[in-house]
């Protein structure tokens, strides 16, 4: 039996201990895996990345619940490779924050809530040059990669960064954000989408996987 | 009225002449140095004591030149948070520590501290995409505190640091500012012990699960580090300094209410009193976003929040700001710093946003003008010789309310 409600309160306090309780007991009655993931984990994630949104929450609550989530993920994870709709076939977005840049507070949130929000991510750190995203989507077949920059001067890399892209990784969408990063920017620079916080990120990423 | 003056006086609180204008140059100048692109009339040895000068502004000598070093072991506890720059005026020594330094093939630099109580160790980089991004300070690549282990060891280490005065050091920064600008004595990055965990000690979003899973850890490095803050507030208060900074990078994401009131504002308050008592003014560089943090700044004792952004850097506005300070803090900032850039917005739409920027903070009290956190290397060097003009024009205080 699956305590929906209470795994959904686990991952909501970021409770690691209880998320594991939660999903274990539910596995050993047969719960299916699928289930446990849309009907405890991602749902509580998306009410984590809502409240934060909307400055309800602060970021240590984003994370806790975030790991607390992924505790839970790593789970279910052999069963949802088993029930083969699951951890393979998610869509994969590589994320970096580009050359030159070293911040990665607000990058590594974006990786968390993008898990959460049932992507698999390849996070490539800071400082990441073009070659190396290049590498990366290429290497994991990326739908999406996703660039940050906190700098006015590193935003110009991700100019480069893209135009690198587009030569040499077919057709992987890019996403863009960051402090200094807008909506126009990314038009101009020809990116797919801006997103101007976390969970826009996720919203806008699923917006680009969607089926057309 | 000198810069010095001016800048004294709206950290008082008291009227100067004039609107200081303090921009910070110092990545502008070491990256068109580089690049060979100072602007006409300025030789490739001009300094930034030269080109503030040049402007006619105050010479920001606010933050240290973290990159200029005399020898390594200036920066060389840097993974620690403790530097030895010139200008300062303590030194902090560790005791009891063997320190074993190396650099990898990467040029990486390994530091390694072995105490009675275990080692750790910590790795430094600065690459060339560093310095041409505009980076003033080397990058902790990886932390001292990686295992709960850690934190006894890195307790012990700040246990047994002993700060001394060093006065010589800071009158010679002293004098060489002199009446270009305000030579701030600097403290440390982090206000408070646990905002230096956050900033050197660990990862910065692995602090976030320190906080969560090792409480009695970081209890008692808070512990095992305050000896070594209350030196080195001590020392900083009995300097010649007339101003001290201390405290860096606050931002109501990452330093969010809860924690800044639980774990830094109590530690400002306790400064500015130490400092207060000695009459030294309190600085402390509050360069993200201020908008969560207002009445915790308000309430802090510090004098002056420096490097102050505004939008559309950051969402805090100088008016809602001034308001929460009622006019106990100097705000020292208030030109983000992509207004400066072409590629930001037109000249018509710079003139524009200055124009406003001096109506908002009309009459000018408590401000000291400053670009946040600094002026870019791209920076167009027209638009900083436009903001020192507007000064000039229509900077007497107090300013017109137009
Ligand atoms: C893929 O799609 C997406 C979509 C959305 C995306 C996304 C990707 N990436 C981010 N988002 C979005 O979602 C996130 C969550 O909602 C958000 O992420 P953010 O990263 O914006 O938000 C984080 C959750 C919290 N915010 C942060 O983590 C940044 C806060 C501020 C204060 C900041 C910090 C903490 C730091 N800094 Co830096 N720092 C500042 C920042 C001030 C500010 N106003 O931003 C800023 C960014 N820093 C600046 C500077 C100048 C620098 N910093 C530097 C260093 C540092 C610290 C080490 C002290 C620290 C970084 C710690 C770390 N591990 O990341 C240096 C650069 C080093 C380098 N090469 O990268 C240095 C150059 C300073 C120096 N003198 O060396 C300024 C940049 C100015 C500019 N526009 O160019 C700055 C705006 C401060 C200021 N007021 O001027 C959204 O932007």
């Amino acid at each position: 039996m699956l305590d929906e409600e209470g795994l959904r309160q686990a991952v909501l306090k970021g409770d690691r201990d209880s998320v594991r309780t939660f999903v274990t007991a539910a596995l050993d009655t047969g719960v299916d895996a699928v289930k446990i993931l849309n009907a405890g984990l991602l749902p509580a994630m998306d009410v984590v990345g809502k409240r934060f949104g909307a400055k309800q929450i602060y970021i240590s609550e984003v994370l806790l619940s975030a790991r607390a989530m992924h505790a839970g993920l790593a789970l279910i994870r052999p069963a949802l490779a088993r029930a083969g709709g699951g951890a393979d076939t998610k869509p994969v977005v590589v994320l970096g924050t580009v050359k030159g840049d070293l911040h990665d507070i607000g990058k590594n949130l974006v990786g968390m809530m993008l898990e959460a929000g049932g992507f698999t991510v390849v996070d490539l750190g800071t400082n990441v040059s073009a070659q190396k995203f290049i590498q990366a989507v290429n290497e994991h077949g990326a739908q999406v990669v996703g660039l940050s920059a906190l700098l006015t001067t590193t935003m110009r890399e991700m100019r480069q960064t893209l135009a690198e892209l587009r030569r040499s990784a077919g057709t992987v969408k890019a996403v863009i954000g960051g402090a200094p990063v807008t909506q126009e920017f990314a038009d101009t620079i020809g990116a797919d989408g801006y997103a101007p916080d976390a969970a826009s990120a996720v919203a806008r990423i699923k917006e680009l996987v969607a089926p057309a | 009225m000198t810069h010095k003056e001016r800048m004294l006086r709206a950290a008082r609180g008291d009227w100067a002449d004039r609107l200081p204008f303090v921009p910070r140059l110092d990545l502008w100048h070491n990256a068109n140095r580089r690049r060979g692109t100072f602007p006409p009339g300025y030789g490739p040895e001009t300094t930034t004591a030269e080109i503030a000068d040049g402007l006619g502004v105050g010479h920001h000598r606010i933050i240290p030149e973290f990159l200029n070093v005399r020898t390594p072991d200036d920066s060389i506890d840097r993974g620690l948070g403790i530097f030895r720059l010139r200008g300062y005026a303590y030194r902090a020594e560790l005791q009891h520590v063997d320190r074993v330094v190396r650099t990898e093939p990467d040029g990486a630099t390994i530091v390694e501290y072995h105490t009675p109580v275990g080692s750790v160790s910590c790795k430094i980089t600065f690459t060339e995409e560093m310095r041409e991004s505009g980076a003033s300070i080397t990058w902790i690549d990886e932390h001292v505190i990686k295992r709960p282990e850690d934190y006894a060891v890195v307790g012990s280490i700040f246990r047994n640091i002993e700060v001394s005065p060093d006065y010589e050091n800071y009158r010679a920064f002293q004098q060489e500012v002199g009446d270009t600008g305000l030579a701030v004595a600097h403290g440390v990055g982090g206000a408070s012990p646990v905002q230096a965990l956050m900033r050197d000690l660990v990862d910065g979003t692995q602090f976030y699960y320190e906080l969560a899973d090792h409480p009695k850890e970081v209890q008692q490095l808070v512990e095992d580090m305050t000896p070594f803050y209350e030196q080195l507030v001590r020392v900083l208060a009995a300097s010649p300094a007339e101003a001290v900074m201390i405290g860096a990078n606050y931002d109501d994401t990452i330093t969010f209410p809860p924690l800044f009131e639980e774990h830094i504002l109590p530690w400002l308050q306790r400064w500015a009193a130490v400092l207060h008592a000695s009459g030294k003014l309190f600085f402390t560089h509050c360069d993200g976003e201020n908008e969560g943090l207002l009445p915790l700044l308000a309430a802090s004792g510090i004098d002056v929040a420096e490097s102050v952004c505004a939008p559309p850097m950051v969402q805090c506005s100088l008016t809602a700001m001034r308001q929460a300070f009622g006019g106990r803090i100097t705000i020292f900032g208030g030109v983000p710093s992509v207004v400066l850039l072409e590629e930001s917005m037109t000249d018509d739409e710079f003139e524009a946003h200055m124009r406003g920027l001096f109506t908002e903070i009309a009459p000018g009290d408590r401000f000291i003008l400053g670009v946040s956190d600094m002026v870019p290397p791209d920076a167009k060097w027209h638009r900083l010789v436009r903001i020192a003009e507007m000064v000039e024009e229509h900077g007497t205080l107090p300013l017109k309310t137009r």
